[in-house]
C-alpha cells in the first residue's frame, strides 16, 4: 500500500476516524490501534514479513530490559551483542549476502579459482533498513545508559513500526518518539491542518515532479547510447531533482500523517539543494540517517578529533557505511567515496561548520557569493548522483564519458512540458519556505484565505492531472 | 443506541472544527469527481456497445469471435456467411474471452462456432498483469464481469486525468464518439490510410509480446481447455488460429515461445473432438499491403482473412465431429 495510492486514501481516514473517535479516550487504545494499523499496513505489502518485524521487535524489547537489568558487564554485553548481531544478521542476509557472495566469486576468479556458493533468491523485506536502525539505536542508547528501557511492549512496538515511518523513515530515536507514545495525544487543529498541508506538498513533489522526472531520466539512463551529451547532463540534473522530490516527498507525507495522529517525527530534509557546501548538504539531506551515523559511528570512532589519518579513516568509514546502508552495489560505494572526498577539505580546513544557518536568512535573495556556492555544491551533488543512479560502475563511467563528448553542445532531448513549468515553481516555493520546517508551512496563515484555497485546489488538480498508476518511492528499495 | 449528540460529544471542539473544515474543503473535489465519473460512464465506448449488443443479440449469434486486437482487426463479420459478432477487444486475454462466454451462458441459443486466436503471446500473458491492465475496469464497469475488487478497476476516474478530460471534451463538446468498431464489432481503427512503419512496429511488437517467463502458461492452457469443455457442453465447435503477421514481426519472435505456443495449440486441438487449429502466422496470401502494422491487418487484409475464415469454418465442420 503506497502513500500515493487510492487504497491508502481509504486506509488513512478509517484509521484517523477510529483513532480520534473510538480510541480517543485512552492511551492504550490509541497505541493498540496504531499498532494494529501499522501491522495491517505492512502486511498489505507482504504478510509473511510481519513475523520478521514482530521477531525483531520482541528481541530488541526483551534485550533492552535484560541489558538494563544485567548485574554484570558480561551479561550486559551478551544481550547487547545478541540484539545487534541478530538485527545486523537479518539485514546482511536479506540485503548483502548475494552481493558479497558474488563479489567474492569474482574476486577469487582472478586467481583462477572457481566456486559455486549457495546464493539466496529472496525479496528484500521493505523497510528492513529503517526498522533495524530504529531497534539498533534503542539498544545502543540503553547499553550506553542514555535511556531506560521501555517496559510497555505495545509502546515499543509502535515506536518500531508506526506506519508512516515504517517503510522509509525518518529513522526515529527512542528519546524522541517513545515519550510521545507514552503520553495521551490530544487533537490539535493547527497541527492537523499543517499535516494536511505537508501531505499535499509531499504528494505534489512525488507525483508531479519526481514521477515526471523519472520518465525522462529512465529513458536516458536505460538507453544512454542513443542520446546526446546535453541530454545526459539534463538527465543527471533531473535525477537529482527526482530523488529529492521522491524521498523528501515521501518524508513530507509521513511527517504530515504523523501530525494527524498528534505525533511529531524527526525532520529528514531541510532544503538540501540550497546548501553552500557539502558539509551543509549532509546536515540537510536525510538528516535522520546522517545523524544516526554521526551519533553511533562517527563520534564513537573519534569524530573529527585525532590526527589526519584518523580523521580521514572516520570520514571514509561513515560514508562507506552510509553507502552500504543504501544497498549492496559498487555504485553506492562509489557514490559514498565521492562524497567522502568532497567533504574532506572542509573537515581539514575546519570550515565544515561555516554554514549552519539557512542561506540568506531573513532576506529575499541570496548574494552572488551564496548563489555561486549553491550552484557549485549542487553541481558536485549532481555528479555524485550519477553513480547512485547507474546500474553499474561501468555504466556510470559511460554516462560521464557521454557528457564529455562533443554532443554536449547539442540541443537535449525534449523534456516533458510539466517539468519545465513545475520545477521552477518547486524551487520558488521551497525558497520562500526555507526558514520553516516544510515549504508550505509559512503559506498556512499568509495571504487572503481565498487565494490560499485556490492554490490548494490548484495543487490537487495538478496532482490528479499527473497521477498515473502509483509509482514506488525510490527509498522503498532500501 | 448512541444518539447524535453523544457522538458529537466524543469529538472535541478542535476536532469538530477540523472535520468541518475538511468536509467543506473536500466537498467540491468529491462533487467534481462524482460528476466526472457519471459523465465518463455515459460516453459510449466499444465495451459498452459490445456488452449491450450481446445482452440483446447473443441468442442470434452463430459465429462468435473472441480474442485480442489481432482478432479485433482481422475478422470482419460482414464477410462471414453466418450471423457473426466480433466480441474481441484490445489486449483481451483468454480469461476474459472465457468470462464473456460464461456471462451469456444460457443465451447462446444459435451459437455453432467460437473463433479464438491463439497468438504468440496468448499463453504467456494475462490482461491483469500486462501493461494494459487498466483495461480491466472496462469489463468490471461495462460488461459487469467482476474480476477485481481493486478500486482502480471499478471507477473511470482512476484513469489518468488528461485522458479523461480528452474523452469528455471529445464526446460532450466535439460530439465525437469513442466507439471505434462497426456494428458487428470489427475494429475501424486499423485503416490502410494510417499504415505504420512495418520494420519498427515489428520489432517493437515482438519485444512487447515476448514473455520474460512462463508463469501464466499453465493458467492459460487451463483456460483454453475450459473454453473447449464449455463449448463441447453446448455442442459448439472451437476454431483456434494463430494470426497472420508480417515478416518483420515473425523474424523477431522468440523461437521457443512461438514453438511452444504452436505445439500446445496443435496438441490441444488434436485432443478434443470439437476443436481445430490453424497456424496462419506466415500465410502467404497476406502481402505487405494487407498490413496496418507488422502484427495487425488493415481493412484489405481483414477482408481476405474474413473470407478465408469461411473456408476454415467449413473445414472445421467437415473434419471434426463429436459423437
Amino acid at each position: 500500500m503506497l502513500f500515493n495510492s487510492i487504497d491508502f486514501f481509504i486506509f488513512l481516514p478509517v484509521v484517523f476516524i477510529l483513532y480520534w473517535l473510538v480510541a480517543n479516550k485512552n492511551l492504550i487504545f490509541q497505541n493498540l490501534l496504531l499498532l494494529a494499523a501499522s501491522y495491517f499496513f505492512y502486511a498489505c505489502w507482504d504478510w509473511r514479513f510481519v513475523f520478521l518485524l514482530i521477531f525483531s521487535t520482541c528481541l530488541d524489547f526483551y534485550s533492552g530490559i535484560k541489558i538494563s537489568k544485567a548485574s554484570n558487564i558480561t551479561s550486559k554485553r551478551f544481550w547487547f551483542w545478541l540484539s545487534v548481531s541478530v538485527n545486523l544478521g537479518f539485514l546482511c542476509l536479506f540485503k548483502y549476502y548475494n552481493f558479497f557472495a558474488s563479489s567474492f566469486i569474482q574476486f577469487i576468479a582472478h586467481f583462477g579459482l572457481r566456486i559455486d556458493p549457495f546464493t539466496i533468491n529472496v525479496i528484500l523485506p521493505v523497510g528492513i533498513s529503517f526498522y533495524t536502525f530504529h531497534g539498533l539505536s534503542y539498544i545502543i542508547d540503553i547499553y550506553k545508559g542514555a535511556i531506560k528501557p521501555e517496559r510497555n511492549f505495545v509502546n515499543y512496538s509502535v515506536f518500531v513500526s508506526f506506519f508512516p515511518l515504517l517503510i522509509a523513515g525518518p529513522i526515529e530515536r527512542a528519546t524522541h518518539l517513545l515519550p510521545q507514545l507514552k503520553t495521551k495525544r490530544n487533537f490539535d487543529y493547527n497541527k492537523s491542518i499543517d499535516g494536511c498541508r505537508q501531505i499535499l506538498w509531499g504528494l505534489f513533489k512525488k507525483i508531479v515532479i519526481a514521477d515526471q522526472c523519472a520518465l525522462y531520466c529512465n529513458h536516458i539512463f536505460r538507453d544512454s547510447a542513443n542520446y546526446s551529451g546535453s541530454s545526459h547532463v539534463l538527465a543527471a540534473v533531473l535525477f537529482a531533482i527526482q530523488i529529492y522530490c521522491d524521498f523528501s516527498g515521501y518524508t513530507d507525507i509521513a511527517i504530515g500523517i504523523a501530525k494527524l495522529f498528534g505525533i511529531e517525527l524527526l525532520r529528514n530534509f531541510a532544503f538540501p539543494y540550497f546548501s553552500r557546501d557539502i558539509a551543509e548538504f549532509w546536515r540537510r539531506w536525510h538528516i535522520s540517517l546522517s545523524s544516526w551515523f554521526k551519533d553511533y559511528l562517527y563520534i564513537p570512532l573519534g569524530g573529527s578529533k585525532g590526527g589526519t589519518l584518523q580523521k580521514t579513516r572516520n570520514i571514509f568509514i561513515v560514508f562507506i557505511a552510509s553507502a552500504l546502508w543504501h544497498g549492496a552495489n559498487w555504485t553506492f560505494i562509489a557514490w559514498g567515496l565521492l562524497n567522502a572526498i568532497y567533504i574532506m577539505p572542509s573537515i581539514f580546513l575546519k570550515t565544515n561548520r561555516n554554514n549552519l544557518e539557512i542561506v540568506a536568512k531573513g532576506k529575499i535573495l541570496p548574494t552572488f557569493k551564496e548563489t555561486l556556492a549553491m550552484v557549485v555544491t549542487f553541481g558536485l551533488i549532481v555528479f555524485s548522483w550519477i553513480f547512485f543512479r547507474a546500474e553499474s560502475i561501468g555504466a556510470a563511467f559511460k554516462f560521464i564519458s557521454k557528457i564529455l563528448s562533443f554532443s554536449l553542445f547539442s540541443i537535449p532531448a525534449v523534456v516533458p512540458k510539466g517539468i519545465i513549468i513545475f520545477i521552477p515553481i518547486l524551487f520558488m516555493v521551497e525558497w520562500a519556505g526555507r526558514e520553516h520546517s516544510h515549504a508550505l508551512e509559512c503559506f498556512g496563515n499568509k495571504g487572503p484565505r481565498l487565494i490560499r484555497l485556490a492554490v490548494y485546489y490548484l495543487l490537487i488538480f495538478v496532482i490528479f492531472y499527473y497521477a498515473g498508476p502509483s509509482q514506488n518511492f525510490i527509498y522503498f528499495q532500501f | 443506541m448512541p444518539d447524535r449528540r453523544r457522538i458529537l460529544f466524543i469529538f472535541s471542539s478542535e476536532m469538530n472544527k477540523f472535520y468541518k473544515c475538511l468536509t467543506i474543503f473536500s466537498l467540491p473535489i468529491l462533487i467534481v469527481s462524482l460528476c466526472f465519473e457519471l459523465l465518463l460512464r455515459e460516453i459510449p465506448n466499444n465495451y459498452k456497445y459490445k456488452s449491450n449488443y450481446l445482452d440483446e443479440n447473443s441468442k442470434n449469434i452463430t459465429v462468435l469471435i473472441l480474442g485480442s486486437s489481432h482478432a479485433f482487426a482481422e475478422l470482419n463479420p460482414a464477410y462471414i456467411k453466418y450471423s457473426s459478432f466480433n466480441a474481441s477487444n484490445f489486449s483481451q486475454s483468454l480469461e476474459f474471452d472465457f468470462k464473456i462466454l460464461k456471462k451469456y451462458d444460457g443465451k447462446w441459443n444459435n451459437l455453432k462456432y467460437i473463433i479464438v486466436p491463439v497468438d504468440y503471446f496468448s499463453l504467456y500473458s494475462t490482461l491483469e498483469n500486462g501493461i494494459e491492465s487498466w483495461r480491466v475496469r472496462n469489463y468490471n464497469i461495462y460488461y459487469g464481469i467482476h474480476t477485481s475488487c481493486n478500486i482502480y478497476d471499478n471507477i473511470e476516474i482512476s484513469n489518468n486525468l488528461p485522458a479523461n478530460l480528452l474523452r469528455i471534451n471529445n464526446f460532450y463538446l466535439r460530439q465525437m464518439s469513442d466507439i471505434t468498431c462497426s456494428t458487428s464489432g470489427w475494429a475501424l481503427t486499423y485503416s490502410s490510410k494510417n499504415k505504420q512503419d512495418l520494420l519498427k512496429s515489428g520489432k517493437e511488437a515482438a519485444e512487447r509480446h515476448s514473455a520474460k517467463n512462463n508463469q501464466y502458461f499453465n493458467r492459460n492452457v487451463q483456460v483454453l481447455k475450459s473454453i473447449i469443455e464449455y463449448a463441447k457442453g453446448k455442442k459448439v465447435k472451437i476454431i483456434f488460429y494463430t494470426s497472420p503477421a508480417y515478416t518483420t514481426y515473425v523474424e523477431n519472435l522468440n523461437p521457443d515461445q512461438l514453438k511452444n505456443t504452436i505445439n500446445t495449440a496443435t496438441k490441444i486441438a488434436n485432443s478434443y473432438c470439437n476443436t481445430v487449429y490453424f497456424n496462419l502466422l506466415t500465410d502467404s496470401i497476406f502481402k505487405k499491403d494487407d498490413f496496418f502494422d507488422a502484427d495487425h491487418l488493415n481493412e484489405v487484409g481483414s477482408k481476405k482473412f474474413s473470407i478465408k475464415m469461411n473456408n476454415l469454418i467449413d473445414i472445421a465442420e467437415k473434419s471434426k465431429s463429436c459423437r
